[in-house]
């Protein structure tokens, strides 16, 4: 059993929350649009009711929990690529986040907020 | 219990290594249970795993007690399950949160545990925190400044980590530590806790490395210079091949082999050479040993293997050369010319090996120079006084660092020649002890019947010594060993009398020293009775050394004279001694004027020549025995007990009272000059005469000298140096000697001037001997209880008109 020392350096350099512990971080996309700020997680197998969306301060921190929906009694795994449990994203988005019109929407994989703030 | 979260989770018992929180770690599954528990986990919807390190690595099935109680929750980020046919399985997992087994709830297939999750350490922001972290920031400085290769990311995020806690976990997996220490960092619960194991296990590590990188340092400072020195060397080899010059040995061992090639060597030494050569070609130049073999080869063909010169054969012309640079010399010109004759009839004869013996300055030296050129051949000249160390002669073996062969070899390398008169001088001198016997090294060189095949030590090659002219040269053959003496023809050169002298100033010194001061031979002339002065009062020496000094301080002041333009031409005469060379230097062995009773003149040969020496003997009333003084040998002192013996048991046969003066008192004999050591059984006459003068007393003829060796019987036995002693003791004005009757043959070999004004007395006993040379009876009573010499006893005029003359 060996370490792998650069993975764990990129867990550590990465933007954290301190108090949620190593968790994984979904992929994000960003958009500015007319209306506001509109942002796409690739969230795909997570029930938008495991999802939470917190504003603290200027942050905007998405998380939640990925489960495994499909693994059914007595089958086994061959391969696993896809990371489950909790995960946590915390983004910066210039805007004023506490009086903003926060809009969400799962489609296709995706999990959207949409930010109305000007 | 505490109100944290808890919840089941398969366990998952890990061998050689904690799992940190937040760390991610490849795991390789094997273990029945581990699979059983892995698969488990994965059949979960979060893949949530415990995974605890086990106490002992060797447990394959360990039950719960082998188990630490805190471990860390991890979820499997990824998993594949091997290629081949083993069932293992390939996980990667990423450490989540601390937690503590509550209860084990199954054992099999695999173990499940129920676990309550554990908090992050506490933090806190004590001064002791602040200060652990702060010193932990220090050396892990340290530590990656001793570490080479630490990736540039990692050196960033220990740099700029800001979270304590979170670097102290990354540090432990990062770090060689032992498992203990590793769930002792898992287990603590503060952060003051954690900072202060991971702080000294740090420190620990920190020294390993120092220590680590001390003793590569070393290591690599040792090998550096060598290294370095070597590189150079094969660049600057590359660099002389791209110049399109060959390389340095190379081209030296091509250089070596052309000369081999053309040098005219016999084949033995062929052979050696070429197998030298072949090992020099195959040695780089920085190799200690190329110098050794480049030296030796050198040697090798600098030496005149089969190189002579040809010897001019012309016997007319050889006598006319040696004539030139010597006066008389008979014996040595006539032996040259033998040997010069017998090469013109057989000319592979072996060349003879002469030994010049005679006192310093009569030209033994210079003899050998007139030799090598009457004969055409190559004059090599060493000293060999004061030589202590057979090596010199014969060379160091190549082994020793700075070995070089003996002088014989360097000699014949100057000559370049195999037949030069090669002159080893002062062979007497050799030094013989403890160190090294080099005449014992001479014995090899000098046998005709040896030095064809020669081996120096160094050379390791037969040479030819046997063409070579040696001409040893000495003053006393004394402290010649006798297997040396054995090996060589002595010709022995005594000292020139006052006649030969004078021919040899007028021939050769005052042309020479004349010249020396540049003048013109016309503008210094010295009468023959000057000379004579110079060479009787000024000078006082066998050779000649002393008297061309003077010849030469003469022609130096006549010199300054003409200079100063006080005169042009000079003559030198007897009157003018005195103004230029000052006082007489030498009167005190000439005769002395009187003598009183007990004293004789004996006479001596010593490195100088012949020489005159005085007995003298004295009664010490109220004393017993006989005292001797004046550094006297053993011989010398036996003689003077025998003589003392036969006086007194033949008291009464003689007419003498010497029983009843040696039996009331005791006698003194001394012989100065005190200083001088003397020795030999050849002053035996004289000091009978002396002791008979004594106990007569009857003074001893002041003009008479005597030498031979006596017997308790009387009788008067030959000695040795008869031309030097009589031509000392004409040296100093007298005009009779006492010799024993069986030297008589060796008078022809003194000039017939030298015994012209001298009467030579020939004795077989020593009644003989007395009444020629005691003063007559009636003579000496007058000078009885007056101080020694105080009054004229006899003029030698006197003496001689009474004397008889015995013998031949």
């Amino acid at each position: 059993m060996s370490r792998s020392k650069r993975v764990f350096i990129e867990r550590l350099t990465s933007e954290y929350h301190r108090s949620s512990g190593p968790l994984w971080q979904p992929a994000v996309d960003i958009y500015r649009c007319p209306t506001g700020w509109k942002i796409k997680f690739d969230l795909a197998g997570v029930k938008p009711e495991d999802v939470e969306v917190l504003i603290a301060d200027d942050k905007l921190i998405v998380r939640g929990v990925r489960r495994d929906t499909v693994i059914t009694e007595g089958w086994s795994y061959h391969q696993l690529e896809i990371t489950y449990s909790r995960f946590e994203r915390v983004l910066k988005i210039p805007c004023e986040l506490s009086s903003a019109e926060i809009q969400c929407e799962s489609r296709d994989g995706w999990f959207i907020l949409l930010l109305n703030c000007g | 219990m505490s109100d944290n979260k808890t919840l089941e989770l398969p366990i998952l018992p890990l061998r050689n290594i904690v799992i940190f929180p937040s760390g991610i770690t490849p795991l390789t599954v094997g273990r029945p249970m581990s699979l059983a528990a892995a698969e488990a986990a994965l059949a979960t919807e979060e893949k949530l795993l415990g995974v605890i390190a086990q106490r002992e690595d060797g447990e394959n099935e360990p039950t719960p007690d082998k188990l630490h109680t805190v471990g860390t929750m991890v979820v499997i980020n990824r998993m594949m399950r091997s290629p081949g046919a083993d069932e293992a399985l390939h996980l990667i997992v990423q450490g989540q949160e601390r937690f503590r087994i509550i209860g084990f709830i199954e054992q099999t297939p695999f173990l499940k545990a129920r676990v309550e999750i554990l908090p992050e350490p506490v933090r806190e922001k004590t001064p002791e925190v602040e200060a652990l972290q702060r010193n932990i920031q220090v050396l892990v400085q340290k530590a990656l400044s001793l570490l080479p290769n630490v990736p540039p990311e990692i050196r960033n995020i220990i740099v700029q980590a800001d979270d304590a806690i979170r670097l102290a976990y990354f540090l432990g997996s990062v770090l060689d530590l032992e498992i203990a220490q590793e769930q002792a960092l898992l287990e603590a619960n503060t952060e003051s806790e954690l900072l202060h194991l991971m702080h000294t296990y740090l420190a620990r590590e920190v020294e390993v490395l120092e220590i680590r990188s001390k003793i590569s340092n070393q290591a690599q400072e040792e090998l550096g210079k060598a290294q370095r020195d070597y590189i150079l060397r094969e660049q600057m080899k590359q660099i002389q091949k791209e110049l399109g010059e060959t390389e340095p040995e190379q081209a030296e061992a091509q250089l070596l082999r052309e000369r081999i090639e053309k040098a005219d060597l016999p084949e033995e030494v062929r052979t050696e050479a070429d197998r030298e050569l072949k090992r020099l070609e195959r040695l780089p130049a920085a190799a200690p040993d190329y110098h050794v073999i480049r030296t030796y080869l050198e040697w090798i063909l600098d030496l005149p293997w089969r190189k002579s010169t040809e010897d001019s054969l012309d016997l007319n012309k050889a006598q006319e050369v040696l004539d030139e640079d010597h006066y008389d010399l008979k014996d040595i010109k006539q032996r040259i010319l033998e040997h010069l004759a017998v090469i013109k009839l057989n000319p592979t004869t072996k060349a003879p090996i002469l030994c010049f013996v005679g006192p310093p300055g009569v030209g033994k030296t210079s003899l050998g120079q007139s030799i090598a050129r009457s004969m055409g051949r190559k004059f090599e000249r060493m000293s060999l006084g004061g030589m202590r160390d057979e090596a010199e002669l014969r060379g160091h073996r190549r082994t020793y660092i700075g070995s070089m062969p003996g002088r014989i070899i360097q000699a014949l390398r100057r000559a370049n020649v195999n037949n030069p008169v090669m002159m080893l001088d002062e062979v007497d001198k050799l030094g013989m002890d403890f160190r090294g016997d080099p005449a014992s090294a001479l014995l090899e060189i000098l046998d005709p019947a040896q030095n064809f095949a020669f081996r120096d030590h160094y050379l390791d090659l037969p040479f030819d010594l046997s063409k070579v002219f040696f001409i040893a040269t000495a003053n006393t053959l004394g402290p010649i060993p006798p297997a040396l003496r054995d090996r060589m023809e002595v010709i022995a050169l005594s000292g020139y009398t006052e006649e030969e002298k004078l021919h040899i100033a007028k021939q050769y010194l005052i042309p020479r020293q004349v010249k020396e001061a540049g003048l013109k031979e016309e503008q210094l002339q010295f009468t023959d009775e000057a000379l004579q002065g110079i060479i009787s009062r000024y000078t006082r020496e066998a050779g000649v050394r002393q008297l061309e000094r003077t010849i030469g301080s003469v022609a130096r002041k006549v010199a300054l004279k003409v200079a100063q333009g006080k005169g042009d031409v000079f003559t030198v005469t007897p009157s003018d001694l005195e103004d230029y060379l000052g006082h007489e230097m030498f009167f005190h062995e000439m005769a002395r004027q009187k003598l009183p009773p007990g004293v004789a003149t004996g006479l001596a040969v010593t490195e100088m020549g012949g020489e005159v020496l005085f007995i003298e003997a004295t009664l010490l009333p109220g004393s017993k025995g006989l005292t001797l003084t004046g550094q006297l040998g053993e011989v010398m002192q036996e003689s003077a007990k025998a003589a003392l013996s036969y006086l007194w048991s033949h008291s009464g046969e003689l007419g003498l009272d010497c029983a009843d003066k040696f039996g009331n008192s005791g006698v003194h004999v001394h012989v100065p000059a005190g200083a001088t050591p003397k020795d030999g059984p050849s002053a035996g006459v004289a000091i009978v005469t002396a002791l008979a003068s004594l106990c007569s007393g009857r003074p001893v003829r002041n003009d008479t000298a005597m030498t031979g060796e006596i017997t308790l019987s009387g009788l008067v036995l030959p000695v040795g140096g008869i031309k030097g002693k009589v031509l000392a003791a004409r040296r100093s004005g007298m005009k009779r000697v006492v010799l024993p009757k069986k030297n008589q043959h060796d008078l022809k070999d003194i000039p017939e001037e030298a015994l012209r004004d001298l009467e030579v007395v020939f004795v077989e006993r020593i009644e003989e001997v007395l009444p020629q040379t005691l003063t007559p009876a009636s003579d000496s009573l007058p000078t009885t209880g007056l101080p020694p010499g105080a009054e004229a006893s006899t003029t030698g005029a006197e003496v001689r008109a009474e004397s008889s003359k015995t013998g031949s």
